[in-house]
């Protein structure tokens, strides 16, 4: 059975359609990353899977259940950590902790109690003095000690240095390991993050583009440069996602497998990374011949 | 183990090299146990799907099996077979790049052949 199913979500601002005919299967314990540019509706689609908002067509089932109909089937199954904070600002950190231990019945206090000690937080100061950083680090500290079987996480690494970032994944892939869940994660961190996910979903101006493993994303799409003629050659064979001239060189990126192509002299062909793939996917065509 | 991987080639396939490595010069004896898929993933901080590809592509090659509850171990023989491998693609890994770049430099073959004398003699 289905923990999270998502059919034919539109869902529209006035004029504006934040989301267009969505689907998506959760379709079982994975870490999906939920990935897309400011505004292409990550935010949209994560209120509507926790009821904040509702669609104004399709729906979301969470164990054969429509949520419209039932908001508990998904209440008593997700712990939703948004972007915005949401914490009433004049509690102390440690009465948010309390809150969140009465509010999700798999709360796990011993898991709340290494990571406070692991991020150094003072549970007595208010959650308004926070820092932007140990904000993100208190959703960090609640969605993981929740143990729900869905467990979202908005941007949960904003304002993190370096090392509390690398904290955080590592945090996620042990606990993970021991005790699958759902994560859904957005990050705008597409790089460092890409290898924690089992799968990633791209978004675009509200549609879902891709929704598959990072490992065959990467493996569909390559870099051919060289001469200009000699790419153009090549590349009249494929579909082109971007070109790039430089001093009659030429680099475009085209849409294959670039393990079953026949190497071909004076010819270059590489790997993308995530981010420069996502760029390339949801980025303005042919952006770098502006540059 | 490596210390770190990097984004030229697929994460599972870093894993099945760097494990094999390991094995190849011993630092993981045959019929030892190798880490398992979680403690990959997270020495790694990779999802441990992928740290499962890695090591079933070494199950699959008769490198690793596996002992039902206990984990998984280098088969007798692994060693051997590894070599195997790795022999026929040292050709295409180690020498079409080599001749290909000496030949960019103009390095004839009778330099090049005295090159690897020169460091065998090492």
């Amino acid at each position: 059975m289905m923990l999270l199913e998502i059919k034919n979500i539109s869902k529209s601002y006035g004029t504006i359609e934040a989301l267009k005919d969505v689907n998506l299967n959760f379709s079982g314990n994975k870490i999906y990353g939920l990935f897309g540019r400011n505004g292409a509706g990550k935010t949209t689609l994560l209120n509507i899977i926790s009821t904040r908002i509702f669609a104004d067509s399709g729906n979301v089932k969470c164990k054969n259940i429509d949520i419209t109909q039932q908001p508990k089937a998904i209440m008593e199954n997700l712990c939703y950590m948004p972007e915005e904070n949401y914490f009433p600002k004049d509690y102390k950190v440690k009465n948010i902790l309390k809150l969140s231990q009465n509010s999700y019945p798999n709360y796990n206090k011993a898991m709340e109690e290494k990571l406070v000690k692991l991020f150094k937080i003072n549970v007595n100061q208010k959650f308004s003095q926070l820092s932007r950083g140990y904000q993100s680090i208190m959703k960090i500290v609640i969605g993981m000690a929740s143990y729900a079987p869905i467990t979202i996480f908005d941007e949960p690494v904003l304002g993190l240095d370096a090392v509390a970032r690398d904290q955080f994944y590592r945090i996620l892939i042990e606990d993970f390991g021991m005790n699958p869940r759902i994560f859904i994660i957005s990050t705008h961190f597409i790089e460092e993050s890409a290898d924690l996910f089992d799968e990633a979903i791209i978004i675009k101006e509200g549609q879902i583009i891709r929704q598959k493993s990072v490992e065959s994303l990467l493996e569909n799409n390559f870099y051919v440069s060289g001469k200009a003629e000699k790419v153009d050659e090549f590349s009249q064979n494929y579909k082109v996602l971007s070109t790039q001239n430089f001093h009659g060189m030429k680099t475009v990126v085209v849409e294959g497998d670039m393990s079953s192509i026949k190497q071909v002299p004076e010819l270059t062909f590489s790997k993308l990374t995530i981010q420069k793939l996502f760029i390339h996917l949801v980025g303005e065509q042919n952006n770098e011949e502006l540059l | 183990m490596k210390p770190e991987l990097d984004g030229n080639k697929s994460i599972y396939l870093q894993i099945a090299e760097s494990i094999e490595d390991d094995i190849l010069q011993n630092i993981i004896a045959e019929e030892s146990q190798v880490p398992s898929t979680n403690q990959l993933a997270v020495a790694y901080v990779i999802n441990p799907a992928t740290a499962a590809k890695g090591i079933n592509i070494l199950v699959d090659e008769g490198i690793l099996y596996k002992k039902r509850g206990i984990g998984m171990f280098v088969s007798s023989g692994a060693v051997k077979k590894i070599q195997t491998k790795r022999k026929t693609a040292f050709y295409d890994k180690f020498i079409v790049p080599l001749v290909a770049e000496a030949s960019t430099l103009d390095i004839s073959k009778n330099e090049l052949i005295d090159m690897i004398k020169k460091e065998e003699k090492k």
